[in-house]
């Protein structure tokens, strides 16, 4: 199984390759980089040696900065940590900030971000219209904007994430098999705050999942991504629907807080709880039976590498901010008891996590 | 320009300035309360400016400038319903409703944005005035309502979220007018900052101006006293509510008009920042203190911390803890400077200081001019137990006495047989009187200034203030011990403010500090101004004017001499020594028929107090170690009256041997051969007969023209 996580690091690493090389060679020129005739920043010739030294001498210096919800949670330590290292060993100068959900404080943070005049802005967003007009005034002052995970309704230089629609929709399939073998048709969906494009997407995705499936949704709320505030809503729903036969929700962090209700209803197994992403604790909850399936999707793995290298790509590139428009989609696999004992099913913080 | 007589006191130059009385004038100041909060506000952003980059640049204020507007709206409306003695609790949750009620009106129902603006700023104040109606008419405790309001207004907007936030998160209008409150400038100026400068100024106005704002103020100071007051308290409370409301409100929709997001989490936590903005400000939490200005104040101060941490790039949580730890220091000093400030001022505005004080002469010498004598003895009383302490008693040319009195009273007393009747109620402590050309008494009111009483009794003003120096940290420019006065041939009066740092009623405090606090100023009728002629000059007490016309003479009463200021002729505007090293402490001076000069000693010089004078560190400890009444002071109680040529040169003494009807003898007037005598702690005026001839033209009216 090692060899399939490896795989899907590799599909990834080559959807990235991909987009770098289709980019560059429809690239529309005009960059910031002077270096070369080309859009790229190396020239058309050269030993492999003299790629490293150019490369590197590219980037030197750049400001990167990633501005986050939280840094609670393994996912949002793993971006950070594969960016301090990837940027790090390639000279750029990293910082990262977190507005813990408070929207006019991540307004504020990205706003300094476009003051600073970095070279390249990494955000989470928690609202597809939110961060709107701040994204399009970035790029505007020149900055390359990396969407990470939760996409914006206003075009980021790049978007690195799931396929939400897609995703919900394969982890819904599995939870309309599941219903349907125990023949009990009611389902919940959970969502993150319910405006971010995680939660629009998945709930869309799920919702025509279950509608061609014949399931019937007795609700869909949002659990505000807080295992407490979304494990009141499901004890609630419980209490309301006795033959509730599975929650979906759209992160593992939140949904936790929800089979830790199902465990304490004593519903084990009766009532399967389905998430989305795949930190440890969701592995450690599936083979405890208390989750009943998880979605990988390269959020604490793939998803920070990928970051840095369209990042990367972007600054070297010399592609106007603001001209490239293109999303990333990682690779997912669905996590559960047969394969949640495996390693790289599920990440954990990364080693040595310490905050700056 | 007047003329400094510092150095008169014979002490160097280093003498004129204090440390502890700069400190304490400061500390007295009204905006001094705020300068606190000031100084906090130039610290943190002097540490910012010096660690962080980028902090002093245009785009980082026009970044921060979006979140002062947020907070100082909701800042501003805090402060009200503070002043007003309430607190509300409720404003983040308002700020979530009307953020997200303002994008379901623009982005889904698509009204037109002034209708969207009005109505969001209407939810606003109807949420604000829930508040008001449960506090002010249903008399529930304002802390324990809106904590109560801020979690229904909470879930409201955590239902709205659920309801709506994804829906409008799909939705999208583009509204040149709607993008303008968040992010338009007028004149380089963020539109957002424009809402809150122009908001603070109408709410400065209302609270320092309006009958409203006063109203407000003393409901939250007193809600007895305000009640007492006639004020309809449930009205005015509930309106403070209102107003906290629609700034919350106004402040919600300018959050809606930037992000474009509604967020059950729009404004969490506010109700703490705003609380904090506002205290560390100066607004007090008791009710009844605050200003627009202070709110202002401390919403630049968590602005700037919040926007330094954000470009620090230091985690959030550290916000919270940097704003926790200066709230909690910060109040423990606010409390102690709130507290103690009043009673450091008392303890340190008297500042004791030090004389060049010669040897007294010796009036126990057989023979000498001071001899004790009866010659006062016997005099004839004038108004007994009427009086209450005539300081000075004048003459006119129709032989009315006038006095003043210590009760406020000007009194009229039609010759020596008649009964006194009470002319005016001039309030103050009536010192020196004088009468003009048009029979008006000019009276000096220590308190108050130099006023005029006509025959009918009317009251006027005529000199109350000076123009300010504009060095002294004190505001010198009212009279606050207008003592004694006279008037020239041309009507100018000359007259004596013989402290500039202490009341009436305070007047030994000045004769305890030693310091020469006082001056002498001249007021021109014919421009209605006053100025001063000498500054610096110690205790001026009596003022008159020589026989010739040319000079004034002032007696110091803390200096124990006269000197001469020359009004006319070669000498104008200089200043000699007329008659120095007195035994008494002089107090009025007035001409006398034969061409001399009577002059009033409240009392003599004891060696006591001459000692006590030259040991400024002995006053210090005095006052601040013993009780108010057991104080050595100057003896005031063994008075006499002495003739001085124009030469200064002392002729006699004439004493009460009793010291029983005339303990204190402040002043004399010589009129038809009778010297007329008062006393500030005297029940009465006296008469005496000193000149034989009877000479109407030698009969000394007093006053202007009257000579």
């Amino acid at each position: 199984m090692t060899r399939k996580i490896g795989a899907l690091r590799l599909a990834v690493w080559l959807a990235v390759s991909v987009v770098a090389i289709s980019a560059c060679t429809s690239g529309s020129g005009g960059g910031n980089s002077s270096s070369s005739d080309g859009s790229g920043g190396l020239p058309a010739v050269s030993t492999p040696g003299k790629v490293i030294t150019q490369t590197l001498e590219n980037v030197k210096g750049k400001k990167v900065r990633m501005v986050l919800l939280s840094d609670a949670n393994a996912l949002q330590q793993s971006w950070i940590d594969r960016a301090k290292i990837g940027f790090d060993e390639s000279g750029v100068d990293f910082e990262y900030t977190v507005s813990n959900y408070d929207n006019q404080v991540l307004a504020q943070q990205v706003q300094t971000v476009i003051d600073q005049k970095a070279d390249a802005l990494i955000v989470q967003n928690s609202d597809v219209s939110g961060l709107a007009s701040l994204i399009k005034k970035a790029q505007d002052a020149g900055i390359y904007v990396i969407v990470l995970n939760l996409g914006s309704n206003a075009q980021s230089d790049a978007f690195v994430g799931p396929n939400w629609d897609g995703m919900s929709a394969k982890l819904a399939t599995r939870v309309a098999d599941d219903c349907t073998k125990k023949g009990n048709k009611e389902v919940a969906i959970i969502s993150g705050f319910g405006s971010d494009s995680g939660s629009v997407l998945a709930v869309q995705g799920a919702t025509r999942v279950f509608k061609d499936k014949g399931m019937k949704i007795v609700a869909t709320q949002p659990g505000q991504y807080d295992p407490s505030k979304a494990g009141d809503v499901a004890r609630t729903l419980l209490q309301q629907n006795p033959n509730l036969c599975a929650f979906l929700g759209n992160w593992d962090g939140m949904m936790l807080g929800v089979s830790k209700v199902v465990h304490d209803a004593g519903k084990d197994g009766d009532i399967g709880v389905y998430t989305m992403d795949s930190s440890i604790g969701a592995c450690k909850a599936i083979s405890e039976g208390t989750l009943t399936a998880a979605v990988n999707y390269g959020g604490g793995t793939a998803m920070g590498d990928s970051a840095v290298a369209i990042t990367q790509y972007l600054m070297q590139g010399g592609v106007k901010a603001g001209s490239s428009k293109t999303a990333v989609f990682t690779a997912t696999t669905i996590i559960d008891k047969s394969n949640a004992d495996e390693p790289g099913s599920c990440y954990d913080t990364p080693p040595g996590w310490s905050k700056k | 320009m007047s003329r400094d007589a510092y150095s008169l006191t014979g002490m160097g130059w280093g003498n004129r300035f204090s440390f502890q009385r700069t400190l304490a004038e400061l500390l007295g100041k009204r905006w001094m309360e705020a300068v606190v909060p000031a100084a906090l506000l130039i610290g943190v952003i002097a540490y910012f400016g010096l660690t962080t980059e980028g902090f002093f640049t245009s785009s980082n204020g026009q970044t921060m400038s979006q979140s002062v507007a947020e907070l100082g709206l909701v800042a501003l409306g805090m402060t009200i319903v503070l002043v007003g003695g309430g607190i509300d609790l409720s404003v983040g949750a308002v700020v979530a409703v009307v953020n997200s009620c303002a994008l379901i009106m623009y982005k889904q129902l698509e009204w037109p944005v002034l209708v969207v603006a009005v109505v969001s700023i209407g939810i606003g104040a109807a949420m604000g005035g829930v508040n008001g109606f449960l506090i002010a008419f249903l008399k529930t405790r304002p802390f324990i309502t809106t904590l109560v309001t801020l979690l229904a207004y909470r879930t409201i907007a955590e239902f709205i979220d659920e309801d709506y936030s994804s829906k409008l998160a799909l939705l999208s209008r583009f509204d040149d007018s709607w993008t303008f409150i968040g992010a338009g400038r007028i004149a380089g100026i963020a539109m957002p900052l424009v809402i809150l400068i122009v908001v603070a100024a109408v709410i400065h106005l209302l609270l320092s101006r309006s009958r409203w704002g006063w109203r407000v103020t003393a409901v939250g100071s007193s809600r007895t006293s305000a009640r007492r007051a006639g004020m309809n308290l449930a009205v005015i409370t509930a309106s403070t509510y209102v107003v906290s409301g629609a700034l919350a409100g106004a402040s919600g929709l300018l959050i809606a008009s930037r992000l474009e997001q509604t967020s059950a989490r729009t404004g969490q936590g506010l109700e703490f920042s705003v609380l904090t903005a506002v205290v560390l400000g100066g607004v007090s939490l008791a009710g009844g203190r605050g200003t627009a200005m202070r709110a202002l104040i401390g919403t630049l101060v968590v602005c700037v911390i919040s926007q330094g941490l954000i470009l620090q790039g230091k985690e959030r949580y550290l916000f919270q803890v940097v704003l926790a730890i200066i709230l909690l220091v910060f109040a423990a000093i606010d409390l102690k400077w709130g507290k103690n400030r009043g009673k450091a001022i008392q303890k340190i505005y008297l500042v004791p200081g030090r004389f060049k004080i010669e040897k007294s002469p010796d009036i126990y010498e057989p023979g000498s001019v001071w001899a004790l004598n009866d010659k006062l003895t016997g005099a004839q009383a004038i108004g007994r137990d009427v009086l209450d302490g005539p300081e000075d008693v004048v003459v006119d040319r129709h032989g009315n006495i006038y006095c003043g009195d210590r009760r406020g009273y000007l009194w009229r007393i039609p010759g020596a047989e008649g009964e006194p009747e009470l002319l005016a109620r001039v309030g103050g402590h009536p010192l020196g009187v004088a009468v003009d050309a048009d029979d008006n008494v000019l009276i000096c009111v220590a308190g108050m200034g130099m006023y005029q009483v006509s025959q009918t009794g009317a009251v006027s003003g005529v000199s109350t203030e000076v123009r300010r120096t504009w060095y002294r940290v004190n505001d010198d420019s009212a009279i606050r011990l207008a003592d004694d006065l006279d008037v020239t041939d041309d009507g100018i009066v000359y007259f004596s403010d013989a402290s500039t740092r202490f009341d009436g009623d305070e007047f030994f405090l000045d004769l305890i500090e030693s310091r020469p606090n006082g001056r002498l100023l001249s007021y021109d009728p014919s421009t209605g101004k006053t100025s001063v002629e000498l500054r610096n000059y110690a205790f001026p007490n009596g003022v008159c004017i020589s026989h010739d016309g040319q000079s004034v003479l002032i007696n110091s009463s803390n200096l124990y001499r006269i000197d001469r200021y020359w009004i006319k002729g070669p000498k104008k505007g200089q200043l000699e020594p007329f008659a120095v090293n007195l035994p008494g402490i002089p107090d009025n001076i007035n001409r006398a028929s034969d061409g001399t000069y009577w002059v009033a000693f409240a009392g003599m010089r004891t060696p006591s107090w001459d000692l006590a004078c030259k040991l400024p560190g002995f006053r210090r400890r005095m006052i601040k170690e013993v009780p108010t009444d057991e104080w050595l002071l100057p003896n005031l109680n063994t008075s006499c009256v002495i003739k001085v040529t124009e030469q200064g040169e002392v002729l006699e003494s004439l004493w009460d041997g009793q010291q029983r009807d005339h303990a204190v003898i402040t002043s004399m007037r010589e009129y038809d051969g009778y010297l007329y005598l008062g006393g500030l702690t005297n029940n009465r005026l006296g008469r005496v007969k000193v000149n034989e001839v009877e000479d109407h033209d030698s009969k000394q009216l007093e006053g202007a023209g009257q000579r």
